[in-house]
């Protein structure tokens, strides 16, 4: 990995580290004495509402008033517990208000600065900065909560060690890679966001009438309301009911769209680093490094794809875990758009347009007995559910609907499945529903798993795994013909030496001869 | 260095490394205490429910049963079979599993930490597990049930190699 800058240290460090550093240890915004209790008071919205609309059924529900209580003076120390420092080396958190812990990253692991504000923050003038490092998993996230706007673009580069922001230099605009379109909008019915949020909150709202003894089928406006539904012929409240969802289901996703990837920008802040912000109430700006991009990754659902829209993701390093490894490019919006913004980041569109090797007839094959196997266990489920009588026999009308589209989805897991090796690049694409086509560095790869199931090895499949640091550590390449596996895993990661010193020698290699035999 | 040298496709095929013989033994009384807490359990089920003459109850516990004894006397010997491991200058070779298999490889310049890990039954029979992690949560390749001396040795060498290594892709 000669492109790989030399990791100055063998891993982030948690815990009291002893710094020499004799840096002051600083404070955040004093503005959060006002921020964090009324985060607190929003917290507890829900459950102050519950204690109204309790007490106007009966009982004063004074253990909400103690827990809203208890919220704001925890916010409130929670500000008096919270210093950090930036000193040469290390940067520093120290936080917790009964179990104080100390977070600590080193300066020059640090890979890329989040800048997060709700719309709280925003009010004040303020916003969270999230550490990134290169320990991505199994580390808890460094994060200021908060500072002050104007001090950011400062802190940023501090953080970074980037040049200083020089106000006067700002002449050149920023080379701006992507604006966003309002008329993306009609994309988010489309990714099933909102039919999410509303199963979220009936899920929620059910729970809420469970554990409070059905405070909500006391008020008269629900019984009323299913008095009424109760009333209505069957047919007319599933049209109506259906019409109504799907309606409702739209609007969600388009306001919750509009919110989350509202004026989404995406500009080239430096040499090495890309500057994207997004949100419209909540506003996001994230900084990466880009030598620390391992690929990008093009997500075209079903729904999506069918109107010709796409996401696209990089595929990162030191993201943490919040994200899952990837850093959004393009929102779901026009497929050649996500296309072009990814093909910018990777430096040339061939990876995310190359033709892909398809894995052969028994990988064909392979994808229709694992959708029969599916509705053949669906159909088992309910042969029992009716034999013991729980479903009429009507039930079976249902696969007048699964069959076909079991075998549809089958055939357009086909079409989708494939993979690539280009020189630097391997790409692999899969799935229907949630089709996606990954792009990774082979210089990101970091070791092989190879996994072959008792049919997959009866069939000659194997499925290869890409393991790595970035995105989400891994890059897998289903039912690949078993020739195919190890030609890819040595084109990308055995070095073939120069003819003469072909022999792999073992001098120095007590490593592999050793301990080889089992000696019991 | 992160690449391997050399032809790694003819090795990789057979690892020469096995696990201790005494690991089918210890797979088996794994896999018998599992089921043992598994069905004392549902034992404990039918004694709350007081069901010991229920068809269901019983046919549960006997389905329990059946699966225990084909299971500690199948899978045992299976991943003996199958379990496989190789340490060369460059590369580490891990194969393990037993109806689902898996081949694992990652290049030594890219392993981090190596852990050993003995638990119980395993210190009963002087057998020791070692895992070697890398940059990636979904690397980490475990050599199971080696003999005492044997991990101690695989540790001690993948120690020394991880202080030389350089870059691990992070």
């Amino acid at each position: 990995m000669s492109a790989e800058p030399p990791a100055a240290e063998p891993a982030v460090e948690t815990g009291d580290v002893h710094d020499p550093s004799t840096e002051p240890w600083r404070r955040l915004n004093p503005l959060m004495l006002l921020v964090h209790p009324l985060r607190e008071l929003i917290r507890y919205l829900p459950v102050l509402l519950i204690a109204l609309v309790a007490g106007a059924a009966g009982g004063e529900p004074w253990w909400a008033y103690v827990l809203s209580g208890l919220g704001i003076v925890f916010g409130i120390l929670r500000f008096f517990t919270t210093t950090y420092r930036i000193t040469p080396t290390h940067v520093q958190v120290r936080s917790g208000v009964l179990n104080r812990r100390t977070l600590s990253a080193p300066r020059d692991r640090i890979r890329s600065v989040d800048v997060d504000a709700t719309l709280l923050h925003r009010v004040f003038g303020l916003a969270i900065v999230k550490v990134g490092t290169g320990a991505s998993h199994g580390q808890e996230e460094l994060a200021l909560n908060a500072v002050a706007l104007r001090d950011l673009p400062a802190l940023r580069s501090e953080l970074l060690r980037l040049a200083p922001p020089d106000a006067s230099a700002g002449a050149e605009p920023p080379a701006n890679l992507s604006r966003w379109s309002p008329r993306w909008v009609r994309y988010a019915p489309l990714t099933l966001s909102g039919v999410a949020s509303i199963v979220a909150v009936v899920f929620f709202v059910v729970q809420l009438n469970f554990f409070e003894g059905g405070v909500l089928t006391r008020l008269a406006v629900v019984q009323q309301g299913i008095g009424w539904v109760t009333h209505l012929p069957l047919l007319v409240t599933a049209l109506w009911g259906s019409i109504v969802l799907v309606v409702l289901a739209s609007a969600v996703a388009m306001v919750r769209y509009a919110l989350s990837y509202g004026r989404f920008s995406i500009h080239r802040a430096g040499p090495h680093t890309l500057h994207i912000s997004h949100g419209l109430l909540r506003a996001r700006q994230i900084t990466l490094d880009e030598t620390r991009l391992r690929g990008a990754q093009l997500s075209e659902p079903l729904s999506l794809r069918l109107a010709g829209a796409a996401s696209a993701h990089a595929i990162m390093t030191g993201l943490g875990r919040q994200r899952g490894g990837v850093a959004l490019l393009a929102p779901p919006g026009p497929r050649e758009e996500a296309v072009r913004i990814a093909s910018v980041v990777l430096g040339g569109s061939e990876p995310l347009d190359v033709e892909l090797i398809t894995h052969g007839r028994r990988a064909h094959r392979r994808r229709y007995t694992r959708a029969a196997s599916f509705a053949g266990v669906l159909a088992a489920a309910a042969l029992v559910l009716q034999l013991s009588g729980i479903v009429s026999p009507m039930v079976w009308w249902a696969f007048v609907v699964i069959v076909p589209a079991s075998a549809m989805l089958a055939a357009d897991r086909w079409r989708g499945l494939g993979h690539a090796l280009l020189p630097g690049w391997l790409i692999a694409r899969s799935g229907s529903l949630n089709r996606k086509r990954a792009v990774l560095a082979t210089e990101g790869i970091i070791g092989w798993t190879i996994r072959r199931s008792f049919f997959q090895r009866r069939a000659g499949l194997a499925t290869l795994i890409a393991t790595t640091a970035a995105g989400r550590h891994r890059v897998v390449i289903p039912d690949l013909p078993q020739d195919a596996v190890w030609p890819i895993v040595e084109a990308v990661s055995v070095r073939h030496e120069v003819a003469g010193d072909a022999a792999p020698v073992d001098a120095a290699g007590a490593a592999s001869q050793s301990v080889r035999a089992d000696r019991s | 260095m992160s690449t391997v040298a050399g032809s790694i496709a003819a090795l990789v095929r057979e690892p020469s490394g096995r696990p201790s013989t005494r690991a089918v033994r210890f797979w088996a009384w794994d896999a018998a205490v599992g089921w043992t807490f598994f069905a004392a359990l549902q034992l404990l089920w039918m004694l709350v429910a007081d069901a010991w003459t229920q068809p269901l109850h019983l046919a549960g516990l006997g389905l329990t049963v059946v699966a225990a004894v084909v299971h500690v006397a199948v899978m045992p010997r299976w991943r003996y079979r199958v379990h496989r491991w190789e340490i060369t200058e460059d590369a580490i070779f891990v194969r393990s599993g037993w109806f689902t298999q898996e081949t694992r490889v990652a290049p030594i310049a890219r392993l981090q930490t190596v852990d050993s890990r003995r638990g119980f039954l395993m210190r009963m029979m002087g057998l020791t597990s070692v895992t070697i992690t890398t940059a990636s949560s979904a690397g980490a390749l475990t050599i199971h049930a080696l003999d005492d001396a044997v991990a101690r040795e695989v540790v001690a060498i993948l120690a020394e190699v991880a202080q030389h290594s350089e870059g691990d892709a992070t």
